[in-house]
């Protein structure tokens, strides 16, 4: 089956079968930041933002994203016009092995894109289903409230992404 | 591929179109809102998905006094919605609060945690404690309280082609603003684990006095059970300590367990022996709210 999608602000048209699921897709087209860890929507390295509510890729059918807008990693930047999240996290040390990273930035920016100024409390929550099994929490939670300060210092909500991250 | 039985999708955009579909055992169909997972694990003989994206299935609005939920609402817009909000004392917003992680709240639909119940599943419980009432609609338009639902696994409730269409949730009583409360409670061992023991309370009290209660349980077995031996220790009667504890170990006897890996059903009762007692305990007595168990 045929569904048209948009992907980090693009409209695409893409044949699919009914038991692709979005993770597969993503992947197939090229936006490899979208990670398979788990299968079964416990680890949160398939994280991809859909209509602005981030959630697991691996758990949702490629068939139920047409018509609506996802968006992964790749827009927000890149290693030559880095995201303030991307840059906040290399600066709070809140990477190591960096499997986990795609889906906790997503995470993170869809509570900013919300919460301007979350709580560390509120940063814990929006990252509760995305697991570290390497650099721990501290400095991930570090990097989310150093990003939201910069942020919220330039006065824009995502000055380094290239797209927008969707309406809820 | 991990679905290699799944050959069809449809997107029907009426109820009786939706119905049609799941209710030909030809079609070996089944109805997907929200995420999936444990759908094509159990049933891997599926062959054919119907979305329901097409069909006005997701809202929250007051209806009569109450509530009227539709069944693809998802988690966390039951979370966002004032309505939910404000109504029983927050019970909705402080359950879904509690179900799996940020990621699935904003997957899991109302509707798919309540008819597709594992031992995890939180709304179950809560529904049972508030009377929930049940519309499907489908072949013919019936309606079912949460305790016929609830009282053998849903989908042998289900008639073929049933599909839920809202989720009714009663008035409040009349003293709502000064004795009517409630509470979820529950017990798990780290934040995001499955938990030990879930317990949904309402009540209605005049000082000290219980007008009425509810006592549901969650985690005891995979449906939800209420524990009806402890609200008869509490029910018209003034709370007190000595009170409060007998109600307690009626529901830690009552409680219908099944076998968990993770401890021994002794514990499991003590668990379930200490969540009633402290919940009465802050209920009906003012007691610290929540405890160690919020």
């Amino acid at each position: 089956m045929e569904i048209t999608l948009s992907i980090n602000s693009k409209p695409q048209t893409v044949e699919i079968s009914p038991s692709e699921t979005l993770l597969d897709l993503v992947r197939r087209l090229g936006y490899t930041s979208v990670k398979f860890g788990c299968g079964e929507g416990a680890c949160g390295a398939c994280t991809v933002i859909l209509d602005g509510r981030p959630v697991n890729a691996c758990l949702v059918l490629a068939a139920t994203a047409g018509g609506r807008e996802v968006v992964t990693l790749e827009a927000l930047g890149d290693t030559r016009r880095p995201h303030p999240l991307q840059e906040a996290f290399i600066d709070a040390g809140a990477i190591q092995c960096g499997f986990c990273t795609p889906g906790m930035i997503l995470s993170a920016q869809a509570l900013l894109d919300r919460n301007p100024d979350p709580s560390e409390e509120e940063i814990r929550e929006s990252i509760d289903g995305n697991l570290c099994r390497c650099t721990g929490y501290v400095q991930i939670v570090e990097a989310v409230r150093l990003a939201a300060k910069r942020l919220r210092k330039v006065g824009a909500k995502s000055p380094g992404r290239r797209a927008k991250t969707g309406s809820r | 591929m991990r679905f290699p039985n799944l050959k069809r999708t449809s997107l029907p955009t009426t109820v009786a179109e939706a119905s049609a579909i799941i209710a030909d055992p030809a079609r070996r169909a089944v109805l997907v809102s929200g995420g999936i997972s444990f759908i094509f694990a159990h049933q891997p003989a599926v062959e054919e998905i119907v979305l329901l994206r097409g069909l006005p299935l997701s809202f929250v609005r007051a209806r009569e006094g109450g509530l009227e939920i539709g069944p693809a609402t998802l988690v966390s817009e039951l979370m966002e919605s004032p309505l939910a909000r404000d109504y029983a004392g927050g019970i909705l917003v402080e359950s879904a609060r509690r179900i799996g992680s940020t990621l699935n709240r904003n997957l899991i639909t109302v509707g798919g945690n309540l008819l597709q119940p594992f031992i995890w599943s939180d709304l179950p419980a809560v529904m049972l404690a508030l009377s929930a009432t049940f519309l499907f609609e489908g072949k013919r338009e019936r309606t079912a309280s949460a305790a016929d639902l609830f009282a053998r696994p849903p989908r042998e409730f289900l008639a073929p082609g049933d599909i839920l269409t809202a989720i009714l949730l009663p008035p409040l009583p009349a003293s709502s603003g000064e004795g009517y409360r409630t509470a979820y409670r529950k017990f798990a061992l780290t934040e995001n684990d499955f938990a030990i023991l879930k317990l949904a309370v309402v009540l209605d009290r005049k000082g000290s006095l219980c007008r009425e209660i509810t006592v549901a349980a969650g985690g005891g077995v995979v449906l939800p059970q209420r524990l009806s031996r402890a609200e008869a220790a509490v029910r018209g009667r003034s709370a007190s300590p000595e009170l409060l504890a007998r109600a307690a170990d009626e529901a830690a006897e009552e409680i219908k367990l099944t076998k968990d890996i993770r401890c021994a059903e002794a514990y499991k009762r003590d668990v379930c022996r200490a969540l009633v007692r402290e919940t009465l305990e802050e209920l009906l007595m003012d007691g610290v709210p929540g405890g160690p168990w919020k």
